[in-house]
């Protein structure tokens, strides 16, 4: 099967350049509307209150990216596009409504896999898995929870991360390229698309938002980028009937997933508070920058993880089944490894102090 | 800001929609609509054309298409189309239950037997047709009903399950070459899962009940099996790359016979469909609107020559679903009927 390069190239530069160009006028609008981020909790980094709104062109984009394939290249059209363009209009406006007026994380998380469910019904209703030693599983109506909780889980995941400059735009442009690579070398058109507009649309965010940060996305964009993420990944074909492939994004996606992973475990450790739905400042990033690292040092780190990652994934993707799970379980190690030295290097500052 | 989230999703919607009912229209598989959308404006011939490129093209498992085929082109000819109204038959008794689903597959076993060549039928071929029609009939269900029909109607059935892919002259499709030996090929891809996968030479069986891609080469002159292979396509690369060297090693002028059980397209590479396509195989259907040799749990039987001209393979599949319906066993293949051979 051929590539469709040009396209890849008109959906990456035209969605960065109008990313751009939109970014400004959102911040504007956002200033005037006074849906800014107030550095008033603890776990805010920042010191000035910063614009939200940023993430809004995402929203714009994927619309656009969508009708571009539907007007110009509809060969490459999916039924499920116009699902995906619903359900995340839904998604932008729960995350306005956060960002101008705290929304609680229970009610989002409600929501979020009502919308799963949705979903599943409206598009998404893959019964198969790809098994990661290969073949598929006919996981059947099982399917009816892995689909909302996947996609939950990427949605939080890219939510939990956006808590630095740059760095939920900066994980998912890794996360799109590595995927991209990943669905170029099996032929995925589609994913490809997908993954190529998340690239230049956060591309195109990074602009504004690598530090220091004159906008952030806000919950708008961070929701709307994770739900993408995690329904391009659930629209996988093989030989004309959708996938759920879960092993290669969910090594990609390592890094958000075990800072969500171990928020959710502190969460858990504080549930009988009552607080669990509370958020903290214990995440992968804040720890980090306790740690003594500057900004830019941590933002870059973990971009640097998440590149590892990505790699493994391409192994993961490439290799036989046996190797494939020799790799899965290397980066399993490798993450909890990197978990260990975090903790020690923790325990001996704060023994220092 | 919420009003113009609404505002550009509204937008978004004015433009999507007609574009998107135009694309659905023109999509090749929804040639029933489309047909039926030229019916309706007059273009009855090119709306008979369209359906009869979708159903060559997609083996649709539903009665519907082929049902309004007999009738279109009934109206247009004032004669029948014996093939596509036994199929009708045969696609609602695959909907059907129970009495009615036996009393359907008889009544398109009756209707596809006249289309077959009147001859005497050999012994050595009725009990290999047998074995596949009682298979069948455990499958869908209708226990021992095959069994009772007179051997002419239980091949009429396997050459229904196959879109007509039973040569009765010994013939290999379009390759020119004509077979020494009866060979019987039937796919249980898909719902029939891999307990209705055979190769039949002579009557003998070649194939087992492991899943993945079954592939014999028999000597075009004696008619001998020279050598056989199982490939767990389903599993890996590796398997395909395997079948690859297997098919790529084999002298011209081989004939080949190909059964999918089970599952064989998870990872059916480029590499093999060239190497296939070197037996006269091609992709005939469509997955996405793209070429395919076939999809995933779909069934496949396939009977080629290597060497031959691309596309002039026998093929025979059922996709895993079409429309709602589900999908079915395949057979194909190419017998000697008469006992002079003709």
């Amino acid at each position: 099967m051929k590539h469709p390069f040009m396209v890849y190239a008109m959906v990456f530069s035209g969605t960065f350049l109008v990313t751009v160009l939109l970014v400004p006028i959102f911040r504007w609008c956002a200033r005037r509307l006074d849906i800014v981020d107030r550095p008033s909790a603890k776990r805010k980094i920042h010191k000035e209150p910063i614009p939200y709104l940023g993430g809004v062109p995402f929203y714009i984009c994927f619309l656009g990216t969508v009708l571009f394939i539907e007007l110009f290249y509809p060969q490459f059209s999916q039924d499920s596009f116009y699902p995906m363009a619903f359900v995340g209009t839904i998604i932008v406006l729960m995350g306005l409504y956060d960002d101008v007026s705290d929304m609680s994380s229970l009610k989002k998380l409600i929501l979020e896999l009502a919308l799963g469910v949705v979903l599943f019904f409206w598009g998404f209703k893959t019964m198969e898995m790809a098994h990661p030693l290969g073949g598929t599983w006919h996981v059947g109506w099982l399917a009816i929870v892995v689909t909302p909780l996947w996609i939950a889980g990427i949605i939080n995941a890219v939510n939990f991360s956006d808590g630095m400059d740059g760095l939920a735009g900066g994980l998912v442009f890794i996360c799109a390229l590595s995927i991209f690579i990943i669905s170029l070398k099996s032929n995925q058109i589609v994913s490809c698309i997908l993954m190529v507009y998340l690239m230049g649309t956060t591309a195109g965010f990074l602009v504004y938002n690598f530090h220091p940060a004159s906008v952030f996305m806000g919950d708008a964009g961070a929701l709307f980028l994770g739900f993408i993420l995690g329904t391009s990944t659930l629209i996988e074909q093989q030989k004309g009937v959708a996938v759920i492939a879960l092993a290669a994004p969910m090594v990609v996606m390592a890094i958000p997933f075990l800072d969500t992973a171990l928020s959710f475990y502190r969460r858990m450790l504080r549930a009988r508070e009552g607080k669990f739905f509370m958020p903290d400042r214990d995440h992968l990033h804040h720890r980090l920058l306790d740690l003594g690292l500057t900004q830019r040092q941590v933002v870059l780190s973990m971009y640097y993880v998440s590149a590892f990652m990505g790699l493994m994934a391409f192994i993961v993707s490439g290799v036989p089944g046996t190797y494939a799970f020799l790799a899965l379980v290397l980066a399993a190690m490798a993450i909890l490894f990197g978990v260990v030295v975090l903790r020690f290097i923790e325990g001996l500052a704060n023994h220092h102090d | 800001m919420w009003l113009v989230i609404a505002v550009l999703f509204a937008g978004f919607n004015a433009v999507y929609w007609p574009v998107r009912a135009h694309q659905i229209q023109n999509a090749p598989d929804n040639f029933m609509s489309h047909a039926s959308y030229l019916y309706a404006h007059g273009a009855q011939t090119q709306a008979i054309k369209r359906l009869k490129e979708g159903i060559a093209r997609f083996h649709p498992v539903c009665p519907e298409p082929y049902q309004v085929l007999a009738e279109w082109h009934f109206k247009e000819t004032k004669e029948n189309l014996p093939w596509c109204m036994a199929a009708g038959y045969f696609y609602q008794a695959l909907r059907g239950e129970g009495k009615t689903r036996s009393s359907l597959l008889t009544r398109a076993a009756e209707m596809e037997s006249t289309e077959l060549p009147k001859a005497i039928i050999k012994p050595e071929i009725k009990q290999p047709v047998s074995l596949l029609a009682g298979n069948l009939g455990l499958v869908w269900g209708v226990g021992e009903t095959l069994l009772t029909l007179p051997v002419e109607r239980q091949l009429a059935i396997l050459s229904l399950s196959g879109g007509n892919s039973i040569d009765f002259h010994g013939r290999i499709g379009r390759t020119g070459v004509k077979s020494p030996v009866n060979i019987l090929v039937q796919s249980g891809g898909g719902r029939a899962g891999r307990y209705c996968t055979h190769l039949l030479v002579r009557g003998r069986e070649y194939a087992g009940n492991r899943r993945g891609f079954y592939a014999i080469l028999i000597d075009p002159q004696s008619g001998q099996v020279t050598q056989m292979g199982m490939f767990d396509v389903w599993q890996s690369e590796e398997e395909a790359a395997r079948m690859e060297n297997f098919l790529k090693d084999a002298p011209t002028g081989m004939i080949g016979a190909f059964a999918v059980a089970d599952e064989a397209s998870v990872n059916l590479t480029s590499g093999l469909e060239n190497a296939l396509s070197t037996f006269g195989l091609e992709p005939r259907t469509f997955i996405n609107s793209q070429p395919a040799l076939f999809g995933l749990h779909y069934s496949f039987a396939a009977l080629g020559v290597k060497g031959a001209a691309e596309d002039t393979a026998v093929q025979a599949w059922s996709p895993d679903e079409f429309d709602g319906c589900e999908g079915h066993a395949v057979t194909c293949g190419t017998l000697r009927l008469a006992e002079d051979g003709t």
